[in-house]
């Protein structure tokens, strides 16, 4: 998806360098004039449609403002307004402005404005989510050509080696992998039904599919390893790496090191039940080595184990599908709304105000805390995203065993989880508190290689005198550790 | 000058836009046809064009039926999936105008 934009500003410096600006992000902007003025961008507003307006403020003849008002549907584009006099910032967020940029502005603002501006786009003033609009088409485009099977295309230089070229092509090649998430969701919400096809492994950190596998020293890391058979004498019992044996003259025959008797025959004298590797940077000698996988892409080094795996199938539009198809109505999906439930700030929020009033009238003791989880991104890291998401419902899943009914958690960040105990001093509440760590730690020992996470727990009594964003700010600015 | 690179062609009552593969042009221009024809030069030029009809914002242009001309080695999975088929003769574009009027009565 692009944003079709132009550039209103009477400085040509400006112009040349926001125009610059615009085209270095040819991902989500594409560039349909320039204007030297108000009146002439309302020209090329009459000739297109046009999403994103870089806006000056102060031009001569109509300024800025003025150019606002007189569009006719304002609230159907985005507008980032720039100008090199701070004085307007507030008359500014008066027109419901997406940003208001500062002269000179630099390329990481310039980024953060439209990252707003494209989420409000497809977000706010489209009413849809960036995969809904891309299902949407998917559908109709299936529907027009009297298509029964989206199927995925082996594609070397995709991103994830398969493609289903009508989706595929609505993503950029870093966005790729999403439109396994978009066919992932669309069948949870029925609106597609699959066929398994193949699958695939995918790098845990940016979902590139090209990948080095190779065995790696356990001790260093090192790929350097020289692997050997592992021999198995049988009259003696002795085993040994392959190197251990003398080998007579011919080099045909073996002798043991142990009882020195000849090894003749495979299967007969001795076996070879394994190989054993020796790094050539530290020395170790192992028979199991770890199994890596090097993303060629982002470089990620991940174990294996912690890849991520993809089914590859085939799609089928339901009848719930081919309604979306033929446009009777459009699909709702939200694919990255999958922890919206459990990192609802919201919801705590409002708990809050309910034991703030519980409190005035009763003047019972609740309590407010954070459990932090200081190093989990290093295991986020290692994991995935998917594995991540999983994870963090695990972890509120425990907390809230260990909680009673009445009480309430969130996680405010993915490293924070937000908790009220009702009911409860602030002494009760640390033991309880204490507990759930240990909870956490021996959850996350046992299902992560022995990973040891390092918690911290801020924990207050919620306060009658303090409003309710005073004492969450309170929270987590404390930081003492428990 | 952008209007100048794609070529009307009509047969029947259906206009197409005829394209060559590689050249620039404006996308937004193939509004108000009814098909696009793209002139086969390389593979890579023409993935890239259909990825930007297929992945338009605008039904009227990435529901448009396509069709490449001068087409002459056997096409992959990736390319029969983007476009709609072949046409060998511009003067004759029938079967690709029942193939449209096809698309349009399901759309």
């Amino acid at each position: 998806m692009k944003l079709n934009c132009i550039i209103v500003d009477d400085d040509p410096v400006f112009r040349v360098m926001l125009k610059k600006m615009v085209e270095s992000d040819d991902e989500r902007l594409q560039l349909r004039g320039i204007a030297e003025s108000g009146e002439e961008a309302q020209q090329i507003f009459r000739q297109q449609p046009i999403d994103l307006i870089f806006l000056d403020i102060q031009m001569p003849g109509m300024s800025g403002f003025e150019f606002i008002e007189a569009l006719e549907n304002p609230d159907q584009v985005q507008i980032i307004l720039v100008t090199g006099n701070k004085d307007h910032a507030l008359d500014a967020f008066k027109y419901d402005v997406v940003d208001y940029l500062v002269k000179p502005i630099t390329k990481n603002r310039f980024d953060q404005s439209v990252n707003k501006a494209v989420r409000n786009y497809t977000r706010v003033l489209q009413g849809q989510s960036v995969d809904t609009r891309i299902f949407n088409k998917l559908a109709k485009f299936m529907n027009s050509r009297d298509m029964q099977e989206l199927t995925p295309v082996p594609i070397r230089s995709t991103k994830i080696g398969y493609a289903y070229p009508m989706l595929t092509a609505n993503y950029s090649y870093e966005q790729e992998h999403k439109a396994l998430e978009l066919l992932d969701t669309a069948e949870q919400e029925r609106l597609l039904t699959s066929e398994f096809v193949d699958s695939v492994y995918l790098c845990n950190n940016c979902y590139n599919s090209s990948l080095h596998i190779r065995e790696t020293c356990p001790n260093c890391q090192s790929t350097h390893l020289e692997a050997e058979d592992l021999v198995h004498h049988f009259s003696c019992a002795y085993v040994g790496p392959l190197s251990d044996f003398y080998l007579k003259s011919d080099g045909e025959e073996m002798i043991c090191p142990k009882c020195e008797k000849t090894l003749n025959h495979i299967g007969v004298d001795y076996d070879k039940p394994s190989l054993v590797y020796e790094c050539q940077n530290c020395d170790q000698s192992f028979q199991n080595p770890e199994v890596k996988g090097k993303c060629h892409d982002c470089g990620a080094d991940t174990k294996v184990e912690h890849l991520v795996k993809k089914d590859i199938c085939k799609y089928q539009l339901t009848k719930a599908g081919k309604q979306v198809g033929s446009g009777n109505f459009d699909a709702d999906l939200n694919p990255d709304g999958r922890l919206d439930d459990i990192m609802d700030t919201d919801y705590l929020r409002r708990m809050l105000k309910k034991a703030v009033v519980q409190k005035k009238e009763s003047r019972e003791n609740s309590c407010l805390a954070d459990i932090q989880f200081q190093n989990i991104s290093e295991l986020y890291e290692q994991v995935g995203q998917d594995k991540t998401i999983e994870l963090i419902r695990e972890l509120h899943q425990i907390i809230e065993q260990e909680l009673n009914a009445t009480d309430d958690v969130i996680f405010s960040n993915k490293a924070t989880a937000r908790i009220l105990i009702y009911n409860s001093s602030l002494k009760e509440a640390k033991v309880r508190l204490k507990k759930i760590v240990e909870k956490l730690g021996e959850l996350i020992r046992d299902n992560f290689d022995g990973f040891e996470t390092e918690f911290s727990i801020q924990v207050q009594t919620v306060d009658t005198n303090q409003s309710v964003n005073a004492q969450l700010n309170a929270l987590s600015q404390f930081n003492s550790n428990y | 000058m952008e209007n100048g690179l794609i070529e009307s062609v009509t047969f029947q009552n259906l206009t197409f836009a005829k394209v060559v593969s590689g050249t620039f042009f404006d996308i937004n221009n193939l509004r108000g046809y009814d098909a696009v024809i793209i002139e086969y030069t390389n593979k890579m030029a023409v993935l890239d064009l259909m990825g930007s009809i297929r992945s338009h914002e605008d039904q009227a242009i990435y529901l448009l039926p396509v069709f490449f001309y001068r087409f002459y080695r056997e096409s992959n999975k990736e390319m029969r999936e983007f476009a709609d088929g072949t046409v060998n003769d511009l003067q004759n574009l029938e079967a690709a105008a029942n193939q449209i009027n096809e698309i349009n009565e399901r759309v």
